[in-house]
């Protein structure tokens, strides 16, 4: 029997990969953005049936995403970098708007319990995640990533990736720092130090090993706005009473697995395929000699309704006397060459488009019913 | 394909449309469709074809009809 968070991830696992192939048409910026998003759905939603419920499918997402995106438009904004790139994307509002469905308690939950999976892309941190005009964030709160320099026991320094705030000011400052603490400690961009967890945490010799960050999954653009400042050694005496948990505490979850698009290839079903062109090739045959018909008809009368036509308008500037006359034929002539026109694109349309649509379809299909995807 | 038809739709629309003002304008000057019958008439001996085609159009059907009543 699963429980509900297995089962949770056994949906995010099909539905990731196939939101993730469907997405291709968004910035990759923006799409990782909204995978991780999504990814965050499954993470936090207590009632998968809803959850599920709510999204239908990934191409119903997929779709849903799309209707509010101008990947053209986002691009050149990204490229240039003017305001609006900065402002919340729309389909960041629309995944946010099934989070609160979802997991209406999480969305004012503090800055410490966000996962790494929002932290993948400054994006969203940068959209206030999962925040409204119902529920908002009080900023005062808002310490992003911020480590409690008092909370835990830090005996190795953490690795610092290269990546510096622009500014001194906007590193956010422990309001009581530790006196041991280095004032020059490398600074983490991304790590998660849950409050409730952090306090649980022993003073024991063995202190509990931050875990590494996924470089992997840190976009090249650092996050300027979540600077953290880290203490390299912070002991910590814990309380006695606080007995000893029996499993290491774990600080971040798993890391959000972004290569979700497996490679796979096409394989025929020999069988399948044989009977299929046994089949589908006399039948699209007989059609297309079915469909000859008109199709060669409509050309016969447009090339003499055509030459008619010009007949026609060529003898209105010679033996009629009165004008009257003259533009009565050059109306008729005009009448019946647009009508040839009509008969001649009749022509092409079935050539092209119904003869061809029926070859498309035909071979469409049989890569519909006698190839399976299989893994590469 | 649906582009096209309406880049197509759209140009013989305008030609009708062009087609019957003329047409309608000649009405309205004192225009005689019997007067351009009989001059086109001398130009191409529209009769002759007529009776030509006529002809040929129904030996043809008599030649069916005589080919379904043989088979029949």
């Amino acid at each position: 029997m699963y429980t509900q968070s297995e089962v949770n991830d056994i949906n995010k696992q099909r539905f990731l990969p196939e939101l993730g192939k469907l997405l291709t048409f968004m910035v990759e910026q923006d799409r990782q953005t909204a995978l991780a998003m999504y990814s965050r759905l499954f993470d936090d939603a207590e009632d998968e049936q809803k959850l599920m419920d709510l999204l239908v499918s990934p191409t119903r997402q997929a779709v849903v995403i799309a209707r509010t995106y101008d990947a053209k438009a986002r691009k050149q904004q990204l490229e240039s970098g003017s305001p609006a790139a900065d402002e919340t994307p729309a389909f960041v509002l629309a995944i946010d708007k099934i989070y609160q469905e979802v997991a209406p308690e999480h969305v004012n939950r503090p800055a410490e319990e966000i996962e790494p999976a929002a932290l993948i892309n400054p994006l969203i941190n940068q959209f206030s995640l999962f925040s409204d005009d119902a529920h908002p964030i009080d900023d005062s709160e808002y310490v992003p990533f911020k480590i409690e320099a008092d909370a835990v026991s830090i005996e190795e320094p953490v690795e610092a990736l290269p990546i510096e705030p622009e500014t001194e000011e906007e590193a956010p400052l422990p309001e009581e720092p530790a006196p041991e603490a280095e004032p020059a400690a490398p600074e983490q961009p991304v790590q998660e130090l849950p409050a409730e967890e952090e306090r649980a945490v022993p003073a024991e010799p063995e202190a509990v090993p931050v875990p590494p960050v996924e470089v992997e999954a840190v976009p090249a653009q650092a996050p300027e706005a979540v600077p953290v400042q880290v203490p390299e050694a912070v002991p910590v005496q814990a309380p006695e009473a606080v007995p000893a948990p029996e499993e290491p505490t774990v600080y971040a979850p798993a890391p959000v697995e972004l290569s979700f698009i497996p490679e796979t290839r096409r394989k025929p079903r020999v069988f399948l395929l044989i009977l299929y062109v046994l089949f589908a090739v006399p039948l699209t045959a007989v059609c297309i000699l079915l469909l000859l018909i008109p199709t060669v008809l409509a050309l016969t009368l447009a090339v003499g309704v055509i030459i008619g036509g010009s007949f026609l308008f060529m003898s209105a500037f010679s033996g009629f006397p009165k004008l009257a006359d003259i533009l009565i034929v050059l109306g008729t002539s005009v009448v019946v060459l647009a009508l040839g026109l009509l008969l001649l694109w009749l022509f092409v349309w079935f050539v092209g488009g119904v003869i061809g649509g029926l070859i498309r379809g035909v071979v469409n299909l049989g890569r519909k019913w006698c190839y399976k995807e299989v893994a590469a | 394909m649906n582009k096209g038809w309406k880049i197509i739709g759209g140009i013989v629309l305008v030609l009708i449309l062009l087609g019957a003002i003329c047409i309608g304008v000649g009405f309205m000057t004192g225009g005689d469709v019997v007067d351009i019958y009989s001059t086109l008439n001398i130009r191409y001996n529209l009769s002759g074809y007529w009776e030509l085609w006529s002809e040929w159009a129904m030996t043809s059907l008599n030649n069916i009809w005589e080919g379904v009543r043989q088979l029949w």
